[in-house]
């Protein structure tokens, strides 16, 4: 009875406390001010809350903007999401009672990024959306978004199949997409469906599964497409190399690459020699290094006070490669 | 002999065994009380139905698909059973995996032979920390492995520094993977098949085997009869290790390539396996036929998703409900045996 | 007994609390800004919503069972609580999900009480039809609420507590009363201490696994509805990797995993012990995969700990 009873007011005790902590936010940040608590030392910190650290991209985004940080003598603040949109507004909350200077984040979600940003913009931190955007709605809490979205990524692959079909329509297509229940994921498969759609018209979408963005799991899958599908293939999109290239393999050990034309997306180390070697038509190019080096272009913008770049202004373009590129492009990843 | 704990709760069974069971000829009673048949049958059933309703199911390529896809799982799972039988579990095993993939890819570009050998003594090593602690200092398996899961994880990502790894061209070691017997057996279900015949003979006729059902099914007993809990839970995790380690080395050389990012799941797919296979995790009961049931099951059903056009969000539901529906026959077959009270 | 072996005694049972009070001290020496009132109140935020579900599995550890299906369980429940707040408003996104919480908890105890199929394995086999159905249930990907008002039910605070944290105190008083003043929770430690003395004692074991899973699937219901509410998105996969995590503050908090030892003030303090760890760990910046190989140590070191402790106990009742 003690125990309980002790424990009934400590917890009385604790919420007399926290209702005494309540207080309300500062003053909100305003698009061009830089009234943001200085860091330690003097130093800026900018902080980056990746959407997940196990595949190579995001791995390649995050030492770019160290490199980029290091370069500018600024602090750089890299936390992981691991793929839970819930702990990315759990990291954003816990940057703001860090007080950074800067808080980027690739959202997993973009609606439930939303809260999140809201967070930090009622506490004068300034937040930008980077490599992916949040909903429309919850624009008026960032000073803004750099990078392509899923859906241009997923399109640039769509046009360049379309071309490797010569924009005909009624083609049997199959989509090896990347994981279950994520946005990302679906944005991309709707940006190369629209693609096809305005380039060729009506196309026979034969199936679509998720490639979990793993080769053996990929290849599992195209081999059992083979079987049911066969000599129907046209055409195989991969919504990332390394899908695209799981399938490649279940092919060339079929003597279906002739016939079939593989398109992927990303340009990475698997992508690339696949190009080279023709198996691959070809594939969306995304340098993690260009767009790190043009957020921070615009991070430089705007603690100078100036507004930031419009999309137009951008250097920052998703080339198609193909067999005719190909050589003048390093591995993405 | 061996000593088996036996409950026979159901006296109507009983007294149906008027006939010494060696000399029972070969009736439907005497098939319907073999273990596993509830699994067997769900695998008849489903295989017969994907044969049936689709054109290119029963083909023989299509088949060959299927032992090749659950080989590299099938490997592993086979470690693993040893593992359950004993009474402990291996959330780590999919982690292993992915380490000794990773080993494996970086070794081929310094020699070919070590790249064989290596990731298995790497996986085998992992075993071993499983082993002392959940042998050893009795940790709790589930907890424990739980913890050496996110260990590997990390060193597989040191090992990679987040970077796949692409293994070096090799004309032998791509075989592994990549190669076809006779121009049409895959390589990988030749190997899986080895392992299923040398771990089906270790389980079911060397005394260690016997060792590893007493100490999972009575552990006092087998406390008697001075077998050692440590040193059976230690050389099991080890052993489950070491294939795991095998099974990386298959899926490098398929792959050519290994990333952290694999083997994310593997577990649940492992014991998916296992338990379809009538391993009960209270220890002392199971087979390896039991898990290449299980491994099949997953398999053939995997196919029929593409065969028959499921969706990706109902392949989920699917698989959740023939689990269950697999279990609860099991059960209530095993009850009904009366080897379960 | 002598003073120092009292003091072992006591340690090896409430292992947790020792712990704790060393995360708080290294809290002080090494986080920048830890007792600050927003990393406080952060770090309590958190620590509420994995705490309402560790209650919930608490109920069922403590039998001696476990229930690796909580995680999807919260998932399908934020997808519910999603499409409820869309068809029939804010209020419904709590209740809907409460109700239907009544349906996913008798699955898994009717299978387990019922049908005898072993927890571990049932609650497997339960995981993947609850994230099946989560995923078909929106569509295979996150879905977003049309409704502008459904981060009210998340933000609200009561006399200034965020109402997570006010909902998790009273669900810890609530179970901590439950077990310490009732019948039912004599029963539940009789039933984890061993099952079949406890049938034979006259206990109705099927009706308590009956109940604890109904609570534990209560538990998860109301996470998923608050998950829902803070994102304003259903998300099919949101709790496929806090089910160990869960069960893992559970065990570190001091719940036997054999059953029949523990209760509700280590369950909080292995959660917030959790917790701690994972916001110095923010806080420092570690990369990623050091946070996991740190995560690993620390699981490994508790149990450690535990285990020692245990040794001790067992020492000093030998010398009895």
């Amino acid at each position: 009875m003690k125990k309980f009873l002790a424990l009934v007011l400590s917890f009385i005790l604790l919420l007399s406390l926290l209702a005494s902590c309540s207080g309300k936010g500062e003053t909100p940040v305003t698009k061009n001010s830089s009234s943001t608590v200085a860091a330690k030392d003097g130093k800026k910190t900018i902080a980056y809350i990746t959407p997940d650290s196990r595949s190579p991209f995001p791995v390649k985004y995050s030492s770019a903007w160290k490199e980029e940080c290091s370069k500018r003598d600024w602090e750089a603040v890299i936390l992981d999401g691991a793929g839970d949109a819930a702990k990315q507004l759990s990291l954003i909350e816990s940057l703001v009672a860090q007080k950074v200077d800067m808080i980027c984040v690739t959202p997993i979600d973009s609606t439930a990024i939303g809260s999140g940003l809201k967070i930090a913009y009622d506490a004068g931190i300034p937040t930008m959306t980077v490599n992916a955007d949040c909903d429309e709605a919850f624009h008026k809490y960032t000073i803004g978004y750099i990078g392509t979205p899923n859906f241009t990524f997923g399109y640039r692959s769509g046009e360049c199949m379309a071309e490797a079909l010569g924009n005909k329509p009624d083609k049997n297509i199959i989509i090896c997409s990347l994981h279950d229940g994520f946005q990302a994921s679906m944005d991309i498969v709707d940006g190369f469906k629209q693609a096809i759609k305005d380039k060729c018209g009506n196309v026979n979408y034969l199936d679509e599964q998720p490639g979990k963005s793993d080769k053996a799991i990929s290849q599992a899958l195209m081999e059992d497409w083979i079987v049911k599908y066969g000599d129907k293939i046209d055409a195989v999109f991969g919504a990332d190399d390394t899908v695209a290239v799981g399938c490649i393999n279940a092919l060339k050990a079929n003597n279906m690459l002739g016939k079939v034309i593989v398109v992927g997306a990303g340009g990475d180390g698997d992508g690339l020699p696949a190009i080279k070697n023709g198996e691959m038509y070809g594939t969306t190019y995304q340098s993690a290094a260009a767009e790190v080096s043009l957020v921070f272009e615009n991070i430089e913008l705007y603690f100078a006070g100036k507004p930031l770049q419009k999309e137009e202004e951008w250097k920052m373009e998703l080339p198609i490669i193909t067999k005719d590129n190909v050589d003048g492009y390093e591995p993405a990843y | 002999m061996i000593i088996q704990k036996q409950q026979y709760t159901n006296l109507h069974a009983d007294l149906q065994r008027t006939v010494p069971e060696h000399q029972e000829k070969f009736t439907f009673r005497k098939l319907m009380r073999t273990q596993n048949i509830g699994t067997i049958l769900i695998l008849v059933l489903l295989f017969a139905a994907c044969s049936l309703t689709t054109e290119t199911f029963f083909k023989f390529n299509n088949i060959m698909n299927i032992t090749r896809q659950v080989s590299m799982v099938g490997i592993m799972a086979c470690g693993v059973t040893f593992v359950i039988i004993s009474g402990s579990l291996d959330l780590s095993i999919g982690q292993i995996y992915m380490l000794t993939s990773i080993v494996a890819c970086k070794l081929t570009h310094v020699n070919i032979l070590l790249a064989i050998l290596l990731p298995i003594a790497a996986g085998a090593l992992c075993g071993l920390l499983n082993g002392v602690l959940v042998g050893y200092f009795r940790l709790h398996p589930l907890i424990t492995t739980m913890g050496t899961q996110s260990i590997f994880l990390a060193l597989g990502y040191a090992l990679s520094e987040g970077h796949p790894i692409r293994a070096a061209e090799n004309e032998f070691f791509r075989q592994i993977g990549q190669g076809n017997i006779l121009g049409c057996i895959p390589v990988p279900s030749l190997i899986f098949a080895l392992i299923v015949a040398f771990t089906w003979f270790l389980l079911k006729k060397t005394t260690y085997g016997r060792k590893v059902y007493l100490v999972g099914g009575n552990p006092e007993a087998a406390r008697f009869s001075g077998f050692s809990f440590v040193k059976v839970t230690m050389i099991n995790y080890i052993f489950a290790g070491a294939l795991a380690g095998l099974s990386g080395i298959v899926v490098c050389s398929r792959m050519m390539s290994g990333v952290p990012s694999m083997g994310t799941g593997y577990e649940f797919q492992v014991m998916t396996a296992v338990i379809l296979g009538g391993v009960s995790f209270s220890g002392g009961k199971g087979s390896i036929f039991g898990t290449l049931i299980g491994m099949l099951i997953v398999g053939v059903l995997n196919n029929s998703y593409i065969q028959w056009g499921i969706p990706s969000s109902v392949q989920y539901f699917f698989q959740g409900v023939i689990f269950i529906i697999a279990v609860v026959l099991d059960t209530m077959h095993e009850r009904k045996l009366g080897l379960v009270s | 007994m002598k003073k120092k072996q009292k003091l072992l005694l006591w340690l090896s049972d409430n292992s947790i609390f020792f712990l704790l009070s060393i995360i708080l001290v290294l809290a002080a020496l090494v986080g920048k800004s830890f007792y600050t009132k927003a990393n406080l109140m952060l770090l309590l935020k958190e620590t509420s919503l994995y705490g309402i579900i560790a209650i919930g599995i608490t109920f069922v550890l403590l039998l001696g069972f476990t229930d690796m299906s909580i995680g999807p369980q919260v998932s399908m429940f934020s997808v519910i609580a999603i499409l409820a707040s869309q068809r029939f408003g804010l209020a419904s996104m709590v209740l809907s999900c409460v109700l239907l919480s009544i349906i996913s908890g008798l699955l898994n105890g009717l299978l387990v009480s019922k049908v005898h199929v072993v927890p571990f394995i049932t609650t497997l086999g339960t995981m993947t039809v609850f994230k099946g159905i989560a995923l078909i249930l929106a569509g295979g990907k996150p879905i977003a609420s049309s409704l502008l008002t459904v981060y009210d039910i998340y933000t609200y605070e009561l006399l200034g507590v965020p109402i997570s944290i006010v909902v998790f105190l009273i669900f810890l008083i609530i179970a901590a009363y439950l077990l310490y003043f009732t019948k039912f929770g004599l029963q539940v430690y009789a039933c984890g201490g061993n099952l079949e003395s406890a049938k034979a004692a006259g206990i109705n074991t099927d009706r308590i696994t009956i109940i604890c899973y109904l609570l534990s699937a209560f538990c998860a219901s109301c996470a998923g509805a608050f998950y829902a509410s803070r994102m304003g998105v259903g998300s099919p996969v949101l709790g496929d990797n806090y089910t160990l995590p869960v069960i893992a503050s559970c065990v570190i908090g001091g719940i036997r995993s054999t059953g029949g030892k523990g209760n509700f003030v280590k369950t909080f303090c292995g959660v917030l012990f959790m917790q701690i760890i994972y916001n110095l760990m923010a806080m420092s910046g570690f990369d990623a995969y050091t946070q996991y190989f740190v995560i690993g140590v620390v699981i490994l070191g508790v149990l450690f700990l535990d285990k020692y402790t245990e040794k001790v106990q067992k020492i000093n009742l030998a010398q009895e």
